[in-house]
């Protein structure tokens, strides 16, 4: 059911509020922000991949021209943070943990005497035996990466597994029978993948100015997906009330779930602190690749168990995601688990999912989170499966894939599902007979879900004399267009023009808390609580129309910024008259607010453990079809196609969703070729944009993109998120692509041409 | 990315001044000309110069001209986007265009010049990296260290650091010859003689002398010429393996059996040099090409091909393209046999 037609605001192009700024270059980013007497920070950072600190000798640094403060773990309060595992702290305390872990900061008069300052930090190590790899990190004689992970305080309820080893969380689902499901399977397949790192590679650098004001208050100017929550961290780490934290975030220079972090924060504001001067911190290009987050690498072990008709009957599946030397957002495993069964009905179903420490360098949030991985491997498989029971890899997926009604393998029951229609528009559009289009040239396929919106946040909408509004939320635009759609929900509730709406995001002194931007949980969440908190203002504006016309409400309706008698053409108000310049007759001002905190546990406790994340209420669909070229003397793949067809629910900005669809289908086409963060020995060895790379403008493909028609009646206006979805099916569908082509099968990722040519190799033996 | 160190910068208006400025200021001066490569370097600390010379301001040293006598001279200073569209490289040359309009990306070749591409530093996982980095391990041997950490063996002496330009393996299948000058005096080197194959000091030029001048002789105008590149992006990377091949196909229009003469063929990205492969114009030269004479070309060609981990891409797929390209060339110049004489 579309009810875009009728939206006034809704479903139109309204072109992004920022973009003219961005294009001039006016838009100021926290790199742009330069205070007086400002100190320029830099990172001393770890050289060794596991030990434990000896000492750290900082009397050269300090003695350093210029150095206004050097700072280590002995100098900071002694709090640990984390998102789920409290398990970090600012500076590396007692031991380091992979190369590139902070150890100590600097804070001088310029960017050169900080760096020098860095040369002159002396840390003696004592080296200790460190592990690489996820799977070995699970062994009990592996060596132990957080000596007191037992202790560490947890935001969930762990199993036992995860309080001992190299284990920070597990997520377990068990439903059904799996026993009885793989004894009543015709086949069973069993496959292992593999997937590598891949940085979100965002152009702007973690970036944060600090500064404390006259009257002792921290402010910070920084680039963040989380102000709410960077402010909370900051209270914690550093043990000052909120009331004296002021983060104001800047343009975001691109997040894609790595801005979903506190990493310049703490430092910028610790060294502000002691220095009583504004200080900046700015990572390297190199610290991103070395010290920031990626999305973890991992394996994936699936086994199914399928009837001869192709019905999925059984499912038995273990991820193992690489996590690195800290756990910032171990819960990845939770959505892994969560989109491992794809968006499949499998009624006997069994996930353990692990995340695990390695002496690496950190697995954190990055588009897709966690679902990229899951779906490489499921739709990877159900590719073979239609192969050898000879069944279209279409058909196979129609046959198997949700509806409406039914109930995801965690028990949660599905309201708004067309993953179906998906499918069937995916392929009419592309023509779709087989995969095999030429000797060299295949179609390749995939689908899949992602768990849409959640968690708190809150709005405030109010009204000005003249009629125009403001709208104010803690979440952010990090180049995803929040700013223009939360415009657009405002407008259209308000029945007045985006153009009338001042979106005011991020502050954490003139917006209300939102817990941050990531999951596909902007326009859903957020925006649900900008239409509520627009509809308590219409409310309030009716009322005071309803007194001062002397009708009852019911009488009313809104239109063109007017309250209209409904029983009277002629008989209005204009919005301006009532609110009156300010001089409210009766009553305050018009202030709408309101709040979404979806608490409610969605899941059969009975069936899933380890589910840190309770409440995803609605969930994304999209089916990708890609159209490839495949050289099989070189082993090149060119994607030369890509249709999407997302159900993202209703459409609340053409433009803006066809920027999402795009952007995220490129990310994901890097995570299929060739993005990958390369460690040798605990080191990155391709920390640049250089020799990591990712898909620029001209490697996009062609895309053809659609949506189908839905309407989700727990989103604003019926809308669900997009930005996740879009991700994860370009690396099955282009592997599927590939064994369309060439009868080759790669279960790891990237798919490189030195691996096609090897498959090509061994299949000819 | 680090912030570039303090240097001296210098603007010298005539070529003999910037040949005395870079004797008196010894061996911690270099010179500057696009800079799209040397910059990241100084930032990184892999170049700490005192002094920097810029060519900027000398007149002339971005010409490209042809002469009747000599053939076709090119400036040091004269930027790859500039010979891209060159009228006397398009009538003489046009492989030359071709491979310069494969480097890098529009922007880069905008700033990019044959002096740069030409004395391009060797590229390595373990060399081009900042020195925080290279504080995580043992020293590379092009930094100071002991032993090459890019060689399987861990333990050679000797440095495996990458030559990954696309217009010089080009010009030294053109037989170009390149003309140094320092305070000392002028002399000439032939392309191919100025690339050593030790990564770790990659070419002859002293450090006192700058490249003022290239030539691509007449004899060669209208020779048959092509380029294949791989990278990873087609939008922007380096060369992980390169194929530039000339050669001459002599005899009647049409005739399929057609004589090579003047063959070369020359590999990049997969040495520490733009690698002739020497055995080719033995193999090929005087002979009529074939399936299998392609074929064995081509497999002379992987097997001079050592590409090792120390960039990006796969070492087994960066040996199979070189042979991949090398029959590509091999074709297209038969193909194109009815235009060339």
């Amino acid at each position: 059911m579309t009810r875009s037609n009728e939206f006034a605001v809704i479903g139109k192009t309204t072109s992004k509020t920022d973009a003219i700024a961005k294009v001039t270059g006016d838009a100021r980013f926290a790199t742009d922000i330069y205070l007086k007497n400002m100190l320029w920070a830099r990172v001393m950072r770890s050289t060794v991949a596991h030990a434990r600190i000896i000492s750290i000798n900082t009397e050269k640094a300090k003695n350093l021209d210029g150095v206004k403060a050097v700072l280590t773990s002995a100098d900071m309060p002694d709090g640990k943070y984390g998102a789920l595992v409290l398990d970090m702290g600012v500076f590396a305390q007692d031991k380091v943990r992979y190369i590139g872990e902070a150890v100590a900061a600097v804070a001088a008069v310029d960017e050169k005497t900080a760096a020098r300052a860095v040369e002159l930090i002396e840390v003696e190590y004592e080296e200790l035996l460190a592990v690489f790899d996820p799977l070995e990190a699970m062994q009990p004689e592996a060596p132990v990466i957080h000596d007191d992970l037992a202790a560490y305080t947890t935001l969930f309820e762990r199993t036992e597994r995860a309080m001992t080893g190299n284990v920070n969380y597990q997520s377990n689902i068990n439903t059904g029978d799996i026993e009885a499901g793989f004894a009543a399977a015709d086949f069973i397949f069993e496959d292992t993948y593999e997937v590598q790192k891949q940085h979100p590679s965002y152009m702007e650098p973690n970036s944060t100015v600090a500064d404390v004001d006259e009257t002792g208050r921290l402010i910070i100017y920084n680039t963040t997906q989380r102000p709410h929550i960077n402010q909370a961290i900051l209270s914690s780490l550093l043990g000052i009330p909120i009331s004296k934290i002021r983060v104001m975030p800047c343009h975001v220079g691109g997040g894609f779930g790595g801005k979903n972090r506190t990493l310049t924060e703490p430092t910028a504001a610790a060294l502000a602190l002691k220095t009583r001067q504004p200080v900046r911190l700015t990572f390297s290009h190199e610290e991103e690749f070395t010290s920031a987050t990626t999305r973890h690498s991992g394996v994936l072990k699936m086994k199914t168990g399928v009837k001869k008709d192709g019905t999925l009957i059984a499912s038995d599946v273990k991820l193992y995601y690489d996590c690195g030397a800290y756990a910032p957002t171990p819960n990845a495993v939770w959505l892994g688990a969560i989109s491992s069964s794809g968006a499949y009905k499998i009624p006997n179903s069994r996930v353990e999912a692990f995340s695990i420490y390695t002496n690496k360098m950190m697995g954190g949030a990055f588009r897709g989170y966690g679902a990229p991985q899951a779906n490489f491997a499921r739709e990877s498989q159900m590719d073979r499966i239609a192969r050898e029971l000879n069944i279209d890899p279409i058909e196979l997926r129609l046959k198997n894939c949700l509806v409406a009604g039914d109930s995801l393998h965690t028990g949660q029951k599905l309201h708004s599902v067309r993953v179906k229609e998906t499918l069937e528009k995916a392929r009419d559009m592309v023509a779709w007979q087989s995969p095999k289009l030429a000797p060299n040239r295949a179609l390749g396929v995939a689908c899949g879900i992602f768990a849409c919106g959640g968690f708190a946040t809150s709005s405030i909408v109010k009204l000005n004399m003249d009629g125009t509004a403001s709208v104010a939320t803690g979440a952010m635009d990090m180049g995803q267009g929040l700013r223009t759609v939360m415009g657009q929900i405002t407008a259209e509730e308000l029945g007045i023009s985006s153009d009338d709406v001042n979106v005011v995001i991020g502050d954490t002194d003139l917006t209300p808390f939102d817990v941050g931007i990531f999951g596909d949980r902007g326009t859903h969440t957020t925006g649900l609580a900008v239409k509520k908190a627009a509809e308590d203002a219409k409310i309030q504006l009716l009322e005071a129309a309803a007194d001062a016309m002397e009708v009852d409400v019911s009488a009313l309706e809104i239109k063109d910024k007017k309250v209209f008698d409904k029983s009277s053409d002629n008989r209005f108000l204009h919005f301006r008259e009532l609110l009156g310049g300010g001089q409210y007759k009766k009553g305050g001002p018009i202030i709408g607010k309101a709040s979404i905190n979806p608490t409610e546990q969605p899941f059969d406790t009975n069936i899933v453990q380890g589910a840190a994340s309770k409440m995803f209420s609605t969930y994304t669909f999209a089916t990708h079809i890609v159209e490839t070229e495949i050289d099989a003397k070189t082993g090149e793949v060119k994607v030369i196609k890509a249709t999407a067809v997302h159900d993202c629910g209703t459409v609340i900005n053409p433009a803006g969703l066809k920027g999402q669809i795009i952007g995220g289908l490129t990310t994901g086409l890097g995570y299929a070729l060739f993005e990958d963060v390369i460690i040798e020995d605990g080191q990155v060895k391709n920390p640049s944009f250089l020799e990591c790379r990712m898909p620029t403008a001209v490697d996009i493909p062609e895309v053809e993109f659609a949506t189908v028609d839905e309407f989700d009646s727990r989103g604003p206006f019926g809308a669900k998120g997009v930005g996740n979805v879009s991700v994860i099916n370009m690396a099955p569908a282009i592997a599927n692509a590939v064994d369309a082509a060439l009868g080759v099968r790669i279960k790891s990722l990237p798919i490189t041409p030195g691996k096609i040519l090897q498959g090509l190799e061994e299949r000819a033996n | 990315m680090q912030p570039l160190p303090n240097f001296q910068y210098l603007e010298p208006e005539t070529i003999h001044e910037a040949a005395k400025l870079l004797m008196d200021s010894g061996t911690q001066s270099m010179v500057i000309s696009g800079g799209t490569d040397m910059l990241p370097s100084m930032r990184q600390g892999i170049f700490s110069p005192d002094v920097v010379i810029s060519l900027q301001a000398i007149p002339h040293l971005r010409d490209v001209e042809w002469d009747d006598t000599e053939g076709l001279k090119i400036g040091p200073l004269a930027t790859l986007r500039s010979l891209e569209t060159n009228a006397e490289i398009l009538q003489h040359f046009p492989v030359i265009a071709e491979a310069a309009h494969a480097v890098g990306s529009p922007q880069l070749r905008e700033m990019a010049t044959v002096g740069g591409n030409i004395c391009l530093d060797t590229r390595c996982y373990y060399y081009n990296q900042s020195e925080n980095w290279q504080a995580c391990d043992q020293e590379c041997l092009k930094l100071g260290g002991e032993t090459c950490k890019a060689a399987p063996s861990g333990r050679a002496k000797k440095c495996f650091a990458v030559f990954s330009a696309d217009l010089a393996p080009v010009l030294v299948a053109l037989d170009a010859r390149i003309t140094l000058l320092s305070a000392r005096g002028e002399r000439h080197v032939d392309l191919r003689e100025f690339y050593t194959g030790d990564g770790a000091a990659p070419h002859v030029k002293a450090p006192d002398e700058i490249l003022t001048s290239v030539l691509v002789p007449k004899q060669m105008a209208g020779i048959f010429g092509v380029y294949q590149k791989y990278r990873i992006r087609n939008s922007i990377d380096y060369p992980i393996a390169g194929v530039a091949l000339t050669l001459r196909l002599n005899g009647p229009d049409k005739s399929a059996k057609k004589l090579v003469k003047d063959v070369c063929l020359v590999i990049s990205g997969v040495a520490s040099k733009p690698l002739v492969v020497k055995k080719i114009p033995p193999l090929l030269n005087g002979k009529a090409l074939d399936d299998a004479l392609i074929e064995e070309a081509a497999l002379l060609a992987k097997k001079a091909a050592l590409p090792l981990a120390n960039t990006g891409g796969e070492r087994a797929h960066r040996k199979q393209m070189i042979y991949e390209f090398t029959k590509k060339a091999f074709e297209q110049a038969i193909n194109n046999g009815s235009q060339i004489s």
